[in-house]
Parts: structure tokens; sequence; C-alpha cells
């Protein structure tokens, strides 16, 4: 299966062969459940509207369900992180050329499903703790390093878990998280909201 | 009055210290260079404010990751589709 080769997430076959349905449902539930919420997080930052990150997330994991003899147990949330980026970049591909939009999930923050949405992602920011200015700042970083600086800081993933996600090395999740930070802490600075 | 040598040290921490920060397991710092880092924290006063704050930077966007937290609602949903999604095969 492709789309388990290459990177650090790659994965060893066990010898034991196929897995019986209640091993593979024991194995689903130890190590791909438990990671939904952050796979989630992570979609969102990769698709532009919450019905596509669900979407994405569950192509993931059926994915991941399917590839399960073949992962070792060692780093469950790097190999469906992996798994989530080239199922990301399969579906992309198969339908249109969606603009990746990552602050989206900072300007929607509790999408209420089946409940009112806002007319515009800005209704919902107007109430929240960060003001326009800083969504503005963090907007302006751009695509090269917005989505690290998203991922690390707001969704709390490690550099190793942004590279998987991102499909890049730790050194480049440092140095982009370096700059969008000292770039926002500048910003932040200018406004007099950092003391 | 700062001296060159300072600046030098000032420099030297700056570029360590997000990592410093972190604390991330996939890139920690050496010992010695931890011990640096601190040693100049503990005499620097324009170093200490700089780490203060992106201190204080990660703890709003941190924050904000908190709201961020998809619903159980939605959890629930991706768990039912793909538990429909394998009963077919
Ligand atoms: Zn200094």
């Amino acid at each position: 299966m492709g789309i388990l080769a290459g990177d650090n997430g790659r994965v060893t076959p066990t010898e034991s062969g196929p897995l019986s349905d209640a091993d593979r449902r024991a194995a689903f539930a130890q190590y791909v459940e438990p990671e939904l919420p952050v796979l989630l997080r992570v979609a969102r930052t990769l698709t532009s509207s919450e019905a596509d990150a669900e979407d994405l997330v569950q192509e993931t994991v059926i994915r991941a369900y399917r590839a399960l003899e073949g992962f070792d147990g060692a780093h469950p949330r790097a190999w469906l992180l992996t798994i989530q980026r080239h199922t990301a970049s399969n579906l992309r591909r198969r339908t249109r050329p969606d603009l990746v939009d990552d602050w989206a999930v900072l300007a929607d923050p509790k999408p209420a499903f089946g409940a009112h949405r806002p007319e515009t992602p800005h209704e919902a920011v107007a109430t929240h703790v960060l003001d326009d200015d800083l969504e503005q700042a963090i907007d302006s970083l751009g695509e090269k390093f917005r989505p690290v600086l998203v991922m690390v800081d707001v969704h709390g993933l490690t550099y190793a878990e942004c590279a998987q996600a991102l499909g890049i090395p730790i050194g480049t999740v440092m140095s982009r998280l370096n700059r969008a930070r000292d770039r926002l802490r500048k910003h932040l600075k200018a406004s007099g909201r950092l003391t | 009055m700062t001296s060159p040598r300072q600046m030098i040290e000032c420099r030297r921490t700056a570029r360590r210290l997000q990592q410093f920060l972190d604390r991330d397991p996939s890139a920690p710092l050496s010992d010695g260079d931890r011990q640096r880092v601190q040693a100049h924290l503990d005499v620097c006063a324009r170093c200490t404010g700089l780490a203060r704050e992106y201190q204080e930077l990660h703890a709003s966007l941190r924050d904000y990751g908190q709201d961020a937290e998809p619903t159980p609602e939605a959890v629930d949903r991706v768990r039912q589709a793909v538990q429909r999604a394998l009963a077919q095969e």
C-alpha cells in the first residue's frame, strides 16, 4: 500500500499475517479512536470546510483500518497524520483544488452542526478573544508559515507531528515556526498587545 | 551598557530561545545548551522580556486552540460513518 511508504511513519509488516476481526477492532480502538479529535483538528487546517474535514478524517480512518496489520504500534499519531496527508492530497486531486484555509478553523472555532451558522466568519470572530488585528496578522503569514503556527501553537502538535502532517522536515517546521512567531510577536508589540 | 560579550550571548540565546521554551520532544536542546540559555536569562532583562513575549503569544494561541476542539458530536459522526463503511465490506 503506497500510502504507508516513506517518511518516518514507515511501518514494518508484521509476520503474523492478516488480523482477525476482533484483533483489528481492538487495535482500532487502541490506536485510532483516541486520535480522532486531533485528526479532525488537523484536517480542519488541510480543508476549506468543516464537512470536508470530516470527510477527510473518515477516509483517513478507513484507510488506517485497512492498513492496521502493517502498523507496528509505535507512533499512532504520526502514522495517522501521514495517512491523512496522503489522503488529503488524493482527495484534492480528485475534487477541486480548493485553497487550503487553515485560518478558517480559528474564524469558526465552535461549529455547531445543525445549529445556526453565522452568515460570515467575521461574525463568529467578533466575540472572541483574538481581535481582528491578530487575525489579520496570522492571515498575513501566508501559506508557507501559517499552517505550521496553527498546528503547533493552536493545536498543540509536536514539531515531529507537524512535520508528518505537512510532509516537511522537522528543521523546516522549526524555522518556519520561529519566523511566524517572530512576526506575530512584533506585530502584537507594535499594536500594544504585548507588554 | 551592553558589552559586546553580552550581545554575542543575546544572539546565541535568541537562536535557541524557542526550542528552550517549547521543550519539544522531537528537538530537545542539549543539557549544556539549556543551562547556557537559562544562565543568560537569569542575568539579561532584554532576553527575559523576549521570552515572556513568546510565552504570552503562545498562551493566547493555545487558549484559542481549546475553543477549536472538535465537538463530541463531530467525533461521533466520524466514528459512526467509519463503522457503516467498514460494515459494508
Ligand atoms: Zn540577552
